[in-house]
């Protein structure tokens, strides 16, 4: 179960429109390296977690990431708020404009739609926890290239927080990977299901 | 940290060695922990500099917000680390200390501004957690 509260993990309130950036930090609700994939990724991966370390921490950092998930959104509403069709046309968001308005949908920074086949859960936790310290760092390299683009530091604050955060994470999942590499790295191990 | 490391042979799977960090991580105060998203002092890593922000509420209620968002955080954040490290008898303390700043700043919160669960509502009509702001909303 999970339980709603009316809040941002960390406060966000952008000033000034840059249709041209939502464009871009988009790809962090709906891209292969973005929110959304973590949070699917690591709360499906975890009822085949081996220990109660594993199951506590893909529960946890995956119950965050749904929380970053919504910071991502928040940063696109409030760069798109009160934009005219002038300014989308400039920005080359007609083509998501024509089909979602100004809501949020999850696409990458080329429109592309979010999807499932982002990422992977294959039963064996060596391999899923090495696929998620892929993901944070892929995640955190996203992040920089992002914020690479934009001087605003309305923009800049809550990237470099969300930056922050793969970077912990990453320790998190690269501890659980020493275990796992040590308890489980065995041809036998996946005969016992 | 390196994991391409050469000195290993091709087929031995990578550890890191034990390390004493562990045991005793530096932690940044609360304050510090919330505005650069890392409580913990050996993990931080800036970007070209950046990563320096300061959180400046302009008002009460983003002021009393904030509290709670860097209590929780900080909680949040020795929850990961004790899921990893369950037996750290420090940070299992520190965690009962920060949920407990987490939970009194919540009230204070909701004494002024209205509830952030739905079942911190008061019997009062119109349903208090039906009025905004929301989170996205920029004057939260």
């Amino acid at each position: 179960m999970w339980a709603y509260s009316k809040k941002l993990q960390y406060p966000i309130s952008i000033k000034n429109k840059d249709l041209k950036m939502a464009k871009y930090i988009i790809t962090q609700f709906g891209g292969p390296n973005g929110e959304l994939a973590a949070s699917m990724r690591y709360i499906s991966q975890r009822y085949t977690m081996p220990d109660e370390k594993g199951k506590a921490l893909l529960t946890d950092i995956g119950t965050e990431e749904l929380g970053h998930m919504e910071m991502v959104s928040t940063i696109v509403y409030q760069l798109t708020q009160g934009a005219t069709i002038e300014e989308i046309k400039a920005a080359g968001l007609q083509g998501y404009y024509t089909e979602h308005g100004c809501s949020l949908y999850p696409v990458d920074a080329n429109g592309v739609p979010f999807t499932a086949a982002y990422f992977a859960a294959t039963g064996d936790p060596v391999a899923d926890i090495a696929e998620d310290m892929a993901a944070e760092q892929k995640a955190r390299a996203v992040y920089e290239n992002l914020m690479d683009q934009t001087n605003d530091p309305d923009i800049l604050a809550p990237l470099s927080f969300l930056r922050q955060r793969e970077i912990v994470h990453y320790e998190r999942f690269r501890e659980l990977y020493e275990e796992y590499v040590k308890k489980y790295y065995q041809p036998d191990f996946n005969q016992k299901c | 940290m390196n994991v391409f490391q050469d000195n290993q042979s091709c087929f031995q799977p990578f550890f890191m060695p034990e390390t004493n960090l562990e045991k005793n991580p530096k932690l940044f105060d609360p304050q510090e922990a919330i505005m650069l998203g890392n409580l913990f002092k050996d993990l931080y890593m800036t970007y070209h500099g950046f990563s320096n922000y300061c959180l400046q509420p302009q008002t009460k209620r983003q002021q009393a917000l904030l509290e709670v968002q860097m209590y929780d955080f900080v909680a949040h954040e020795i929850n990961l680390y004790l899921d990893m490290h369950p037996q750290n008898q420090r940070m299992v303390k520190l965690y009962t200390e920060y949920a407990k700043k987490a939970e009194e700043a919540k009230c204070q919160f909701e004494k002024e501004f209205g509830p952030l669960a739905v079942k911190d509502s008061h019997n009062t009509i119109p349903f208090q957690w039906v009025q905004g702001p929301w989170p996205w909303e920029y004057q939260c």
